[in-house]
């Protein structure tokens, strides 16, 4: 499938704005293509434990796919909106694929770091998340939508209300929540 | 749990989550009273969110947060001061105890966190350190600081004087081959006795490799590289993407492979290749380009970048780059062996041999430049290789490839040959060239092709293998071939039977591609020969290709096209696509290409050798210059670009085969215009219609040059154009010129009125009249045609006023007042300084002659305006002030309001911006009153500008966007421009990051489009300074030294001394300490020269932060206290503060007064200043509440800015940073 250029990019985020649903879905192949090759290029030096900038692979993302063709800010946050929400499934798919290539035993951890520095305190186990997150969406699919854009897609607040069309001090509320709910869940010492 | 569960326990989260204590007790006993679940639920909740750290905080971008700075002590010893910055880690000078000077590399903290890392990185850098070799700088120690998880990790190491590999590159371009291999031998020791101790660098490249000032190379940074491996730094710095450009492929491979000393190896044969070819083959682009092509790509040979280097030492950099390591040499000192024996090395005479016996299927390598891949040619080389696939199954193919000079046709089989070397079954190629004028060797080409095929062997004996039965055509064709007809005579046809025989016996054991170069040139003999080969080619396998620009005879081409086994190609020219990939290759660079790519097609019309062409005279004339990354740069403003000289020769070649007649009717279409009428040319030579349109069609047929378009006829290339009006005598051309704007005025009045005559057509009468040498036919029109061009270009329009001044006869003084006036204008517009004096001066004289007093009005403000120029402000305003009089006493109030606004002017460049805004406000207020919009809209501009630097930020608003509206409504676009300008650079203190970028980059972009040169260098540095803010000082000093450069040519001496400055606060902002001294220096002195003071005070007190930076605080004070006075005499209240603030950090810094200015002008201060000076404060007295201030503006600033910057802006905007710092020190995390 050959790539938009960033006028056709910026053409189709226009419909997206003006609430055109299907206009998403035509974004959003090209959005998960250009993030798998760009994390294959990332992480083909796999070695041990590796970690993964998650922020680095969405800006890149975004500069090829929309370069600098989006001077207004509402088309570009809509834009991240897509990416987030690739950039989980990429991932996912990433960890899946590495955990299958071990014979039996544990599955090989794939993290994601969230923070400067890279201590263990805060790495998260993708797969583990993700499921979380599946489970957390059949509670409250806005606030699973909240995380996506604010982790994967490195929004504030402002910008994930958005996107969603919620206040800002709403999208507070949710991620909070759901970041305490998500924590526990991936808590090793609890059973939930 | 369902979601309405969920939901309530969410509600009392919420609810629960801002208070503490008690009231928090309170809410959780009054929610969830009888409902012991809920409250355990919800107190879960709050325990994770209130723990102190946890996974999902929003991320942040890895950032390289630097582990120390000078005056701390490392690992016993002290930082004296930085020596350099590398991808991992800064380099300082150190002080040990016993005073000795060494290099400490400090790391960054993110890279030493983890315990694991930190470990390999010890256990390696002590196996580095026992390595000790002369070639190789000695690690002394290494270590970790300090117990926290970001403690720093640092390697000391003996302090190398000397210049880097990298340096010396630069210097010379191309290394000399001798000094390569001395380069390669010494570093191959070096490396084997690194290895020997067990250890691989896997970070050689050029910044590693030292010399010394004895000329000895020393190998540096040794024990580093692994530990950037191991923590993937995979960040946005280019620094890591520098460094994979020489890296091994095995470096990135999964899990299983180990990495040994053969990687260097690698790593060594790019750094050779990149001294002797002057560029690396990896580098250029990002992450994923550059990995892919160390995965895939292998680099064109050597010989193809720099054909002076030998075959061996082509051969010895190929190895070590191959990509399986198994094929490079077996170890560093398996290398040096064979450095050191050199061509009598047993590696190498192995290999020579090998060669050899590949060579004979190669073709020949021509002198065709080869700087980039094949482009735009896709479907050609398809039918190539399906040309090919018939002939290996059997049936023999003939490809004719036509196409005008240059356009790549030799290339384009030279590709395809090349490709052919992955066959499974090798073919013979034969290549042979037709020259020009070889009409002796009617058959050359083909006989050469079959020379050279035989090569060295005893062609005697190899014709009576392949031709057995006929020992007569043997004889005949041996002496043909040895050049010597005579021995044993031949017969036309009998050698057109011996050859083909040959030819088919060939292939016979092996396919053949046999290919004829430059058909066109061929004699008739020749292309007999040619056609029965075809004819003879039919059931064998041999693929027959001949080359041909157009030319070729019509019945020729014809007999061959007839044939069923027989199929031409035809090259077009390249598309826009094709012709910006080719760019963006050739040139390294896609900003590049973009920049010059317009001007580059225009002049090349997609024809890839003038495309190479052009860029090699630029690359001579040294307007395009390589930098440190392997890309070009343009050295200043390419305005028009050259012909080069050998593309003249291909249109003079092309010229030179016109009939008399035809070069008559392309001599008058010259003049006539790129695009043409044929009827205007038929008009001006006396000439019907029909004959004229035959011929051109004759032209077009025979040699291209023009090509019919409608009813219109158009030259080939703008050169073409050029080249022919160039080689006319003037008289001549002045003779064309007049019957052709004749014949243009005849049939334009026969369909309109005189007097409607307007656009476009008076501007080609005028033209034409005026170079026809009748000025007088043409004054009708100028008039109108001036303001058409001017619309358009700025620069055409001077051209056209100078031709109409010159005109003969002289036309009439006011007119002549006027064109200069129009003339002045366009000067200004484009930034001729040293015509526009002198204009100046010829229009005042002559304005006085006519005794025109309003226009001498206008004239002497222009003339003050150029005294503010050039810094001459007294000057100024005594010249306006008298001027302000005379036109009060006349009544002329049009000047009036102009005199009125250059007075505000002069006050602004004062810096007296009070003042300034009173003139401005009597000028807008006169402009109303005589409802002149466009004096209108300046004055607004100015008033805005003093609100502006007066802090009025909402009153620079209004004024702005009202500018802003008028200047659209009147459709003057430079007007816009400014105020466009001036908007961003509002926003931008406003902290809306995002819309002032915006508004930024269209100013430049208008400027651009009007060619406007002094608004494009404000606008570029003002684009700069923006992008300094968000994080970006490289794009930003990258686009000040282009602003620089713009302000020289166009002496723009408070623009130039703007520039510096905020180039030298760019580099601070980098954390370039020292580089940042000398610009901000030059840029001071000159803003003094000029009188600026609001620049002399920015420039000290940035000279004052950059000398404490650099630990000279004695002499930061005095910066201090100059630019503070300064800033208060000029009310600049940012400056002052700031200032003030910023020295009283020095020891004995006077807090008390800092703190008295801070509170008098607070208020007043800009979003940024705020911020800054908030910090400041917390700084100097510990307060809290300052902190809270800053961090309150911080956040707003990030939650307005590009999401794209915000990573950026954490790291190099030394303010943000240290604010982030200090909230994290209070256990605030502010990263997000």
């Amino acid at each position: 499938m050959p790539l938009p250029d960033p006028a056709r990019t910026a053409e189709i985020l226009l419909r997206v704005r003006r609430g055109e649903a299907a206009a998403a879905d035509e974004l959003l192949p090209h959005v998960y293509a250009e993030l798998r090759e760009l994390a294959r290029a990332l992480l083909r030096r796999e070695r041990g434990g590796h970690t993964l900038d998650a922020t680095s692979l969405l800006h890149e993302a975004y500069l090829r796919l929309a370069g600098s063709s989006l001077p207004d800010l509402q088309d570009r946050r809509h834009f991240i909106g897509l990416v987030a929400r690739s950039m989980r499934q990429v991932l996912v798919d990433h960890a899946r694929a590495r955990g299958s290539l071990k014979r039996g035993g544990d599955r090989l951890r794939v993290t994601l770091h969230a923070s400067a520095l890279h201590t263990p305190t805060t790495a998260v186990d993708v797969l583990a998340l993700d499921d979380a997150l599946t489970e957390l969406a059949r509670l409250d699919a806005r606030k699973s939508r909240v995380v996506e854009l604010r982790f994967f897609g490195g929004l504030t607040s402002a910008e994930v209300g958005d996107v969603l069309g919620i206040a800002t001090k709403t999208a507070d509320a949710d991620w909070y929540a759901a970041r305490a709910w998500l924590r526990r869940a991936l808590a090793p010492d609890t059973g939930a | 749990m369902n979601a309405e569960r969920f939901r309530r326990i969410c509600e009392v989260f919420e609810a629960a989550r801002t208070l503490t204590g008690g009231a928090r007790a309170d809410l959780l006993a009054r929610e969830c009273e009888g409902d012991a679940a809920l409250r355990t639920e919800v107190e879960e909740l709050l325990r994770h969110h209130d723990a102190p750290d946890g996974p999902l905080d929003a991320p942040a971008a890895v950032s390289r947060v630097a582990g120390a700075a000078v005056g701390d002590v490392v690992g016993g010893r002290r930082l004296v001061a930085p020596l350099g910055e590398g991808g991992m880690g800064t380099v300082f000078v150190a002080e040990e105890e016993g005073g000795a000077r060494v290099a400490v590399k400090v790391l960054h903290t993110h890279l030493g966190a983890s315990r694991r890392h930190r470990e390999r990185f010890l256990r390696e850098a002590r196996l580095g350190a026992a390595v000790r070799h002369p070639g190789v700088v000695r690690v002394l120690d290494a270590g970790v600081d300090a117990d926290e998880a970001g403690g720093a990790a640092y390697l000391v190491m003996e302090l190398v004087e000397g210049q880097s590999l990298r340096e010396l590159c630069e210097e010379l371009g191309r290394v000399p081959e001798e000094l390569c291999r001395h380069v390669a031998r010494e570093l191959a020791d070096a490396l084997a006795a690194i290895h020997a101790a067990g250890v691989v660098h896997r970070d050689v490249k050029p910044d590693n490799i030292l010399i010394t000032p004895d000329h000895v190379l020393r190998l540096t940074d040794l024990g580093v590289a692994h530990v950037r491996d191991a923590s993937e730094e995979l960040s946005h710095t280019g620094a890591f993407v520098g460094s994979l450009a020489y890296a091994s492929p095995e470096q990135f491979a999964t899990g299983t492979v180990r990495l040994d000393g053969r990687a260097d190896l690698h790593a060594l044969g790019i750094v050779l290749y990149e001294l002797a070819s002057g560029a690396n083959p990896f580098a250029g682009g990002d992450l994923a380009a550059v990995t892919r092509r160390v995965l895939d790509v292998v680099p064109p040979r050597l010989g193809e970048r720099n054909p002076q280097v030998s075959a061996f030492f082509e051969e010895l950099v190929h190895t070590l780059l191959a990509k399986d390591p198994d094929e490079r040499f077996a170890s560093a000192a398996a290398l040096r062996d064979v450095l050191d024996a050199g061509e009598d090395a047993p590696w190498w005479r192995a290999r020579r041999d090998e060669l050899r016996a590949r060579a004979h299927g190669r073709l020949r390598r021509i002198r065709i430049p080869r700087a980039t891949a094949l482009h735009g040619r896709d479907a050609e080389m398809t039918e190539l290789a399906q040309a090919f696939a018939d002939v290996v199954g059997g049936r023999g193919a003939v490809v004719l490839v036509q196409g005008e000079p240059g356009i790549g046709k030799t290339r384009l089989v030279d590709e395809f040959v090349a490709r052919l070397e992955r066959e499974a079954e090798l073919p013979h190629v034969l290549y042979g060239g037709a020259a020009p004028g070889a009409a002796a060797g009617a058959t050359s080409a083909v006989l050469h092709a079959l020379r050279e095929h035989f090569g060295g062997d005893d062609v005697a004996a190899a014709c009576a293998r392949l031709l057995p039965e006929s020992p007569a055509l043997v004889a005949g064709l041996v002496a043909r071939l040895a050049g010597n007809a005579a021995a044993a005579p031949l017969a036309q046809d009998a050698l057109e039977a011996a050859v083909i025989r040959v030819v088919q016996a060939l292939a016979a054991t092996r396919p053949v591609v046999f290919v004829v170069d430059d058909l066109q040139f061929a004699s008739a003999e020749g292309r007999a020969l040619f056609h029965a080969l075809a004819l003879g080619v039919a059931a064998h396998r041999v693929l027959l290709v001949g080359t041909a620009r157009p030319g070729l005879p019509e019945r020729f081409v014809a007999g061959l096209a007839a044939l069923p086994h027989v199929r031409r190609l035809a090259l077009a020219r390249l598309g826009p696509r094709d012709l910006g990939r080719l760019l963006v290759e050739a040139l390294g660079s896609e900003r590049l290409a973009d920049e010059l790519g317009w001007q580059l097609a225009r002049s090349s019309d997609g024809n890839p050798f003038f495309v190479f062409e052009i860029v090699r005279s630029l690359q001579e004339s040294g307007r395009l210059r390589r930098g440190t990354d392997g890309t070009w740069h343009t050295t200043g403003v390419l305005a028009e670009i050259e012909i080069p000289s050998t593309v003249v020769d291909l249109i003079a070649a092309r010229l030179a085969e016109l009939a008399e007649d035809e070069q008559e009717v392309l001599d008058v279409a010259a003049c006539a215009g790129f695009e043409f009428d044929p009827r205007d040319v038929a008009a001006a030579l006396g000439a019907a219609r029909i004959p004229v349109l035959r011929t051109l069609g004759r032209i077009e047929r025979r040699l291209g040059l023009v090509r019919a378009a409608g009813p219109r006829f158009v030259f080939d290339h703008h050169q073409i154009q050029e080249t022919v009006a160039a080689r006319l005598s003037p008289a001549l051309a002045a003779a064309y010129h007049a019957e052709l704007g004749e014949a243009l005025q005849r049939r334009a009045l026969a369909s309109a009125d005189a007097t409607e005559l307007a656009g476009e057509i008076a501007a080609r009468l005028a033209e034409h009249f005026l170079r026809g040498g009748c000025g007088d036919r043409a004054r009708p029109y100028l008039a109108s045609a001036l303001v058409h061009v001017e619309a358009r270009s700025a620069e055409h329009a001077a051209a056209l006023c100078r031709l109409a001044l010159d005109a003969s006869p002289p036309p009439p003084a006011t007119e002549r007042l006027a064109t200069l006036v129009r003339l002045l204008g366009c000067l200004d517009h484009i930034g001729r300084p040293a015509e526009y004096a002198p204009t100046l001066d010829a229009a005042l004289a002559l304005a006085d002659e006519c005794g025109d007093a309003d226009v001498l009005l206008d004239l002497r403000g222009r003339r003050a305006l150029l005294c503010v120029a050039e810094g001459r402000h007294d000057d100024a305003a005594a010249l306006l002030d008298a001027a302000l009089d005379e036109a009060r006493a006349r009544g002329a109030r049009r000047q009036e309001c102009r005199m009125l606004g250059h007075r505000g002017a002069v006050e602004a460049a004062r810096a007296q911006h009070a003042e300034a805004r009173t003139w401005h406000g009597r000028a807008l207020d006169l402009a109303r009153e005589i409802g002149d919009a466009e004096i209108e809209a300046a004055a607004l501009g100015g008033v805005g500008n003093a609100a502006w630097a007066l802090g009025e930020y909402d009153a620079a608003f209004r004024c702005d966007e009202a500018a802003l509206a008028i200047a659209r409504a009147c459709g003057d676009r430079r007007r816009e421009s400014v105020a466009v300008g001036n908007l961003g650079t509002l926003w931008s203190a406003r902290g809306d990051y995002t819309r002032a970028l915006a508004l930024q980059r269209e100013r430049l972009h208008i400027a651009r489009e009007i060619g406007y040169r002094r608004g494009e260098a404000i606008a570029t540095g003002n684009l700069a300074i923006q992008l300094a803010i968000l994080g970006r000082p490289d794009e930003a000093c990258a686009l000040h030294e282009r602003q620089i450069v713009l302000c020289r040519e166009i002496a723009h001496a408070h623009g130039e001394a703007s520039a510096l400055v905020s180039l030298a606060l760019a580099h601070v902002g980098a954390g370039r300490f020292e580089t940042a001294l000398e610009p901000c220096r030059r840029g001071t002195e000159l803003a003094q020269r000029l009188g600026a003071r609001g620049l002399v005070a920015s420039g000290e007190q940035l000279l004052g932060d950059t000398l404490h930076a650099l630990g000279r605080a004695d002499e930061a004070r005095a910066h201090f206290a100059a630019a503070t006075e300064l800033a208060t005499q000029v009310g600049s209240a940012m400056e002052s503060v700031i200032s003030a603030l910023l020295a009283a950090r020095l020891p004995g810094g006077d807090v008390a007064a800092a703190r008295a200015l801070y509170l008098a002008h607070r208020e007043r201060l800009a979003l940024r200043a705020r911020m800054h000076a908030e910090h400041l404060m917390y700084q100097l007295t510990g307060e809290r509440a300052h902190l809270d201030a800053a961090w309150e503006r911080l956040r707003h600033v990030r939650d307005h800015a590009p999401v794209e910057y915000r990573a950026s802006m954490l790291v190099h905007q030394p303010i943000h940073r240290a604010i982030v710092e200090d909230l994290a020190t209070l256990g605030i995390d502010a990263s997000v």
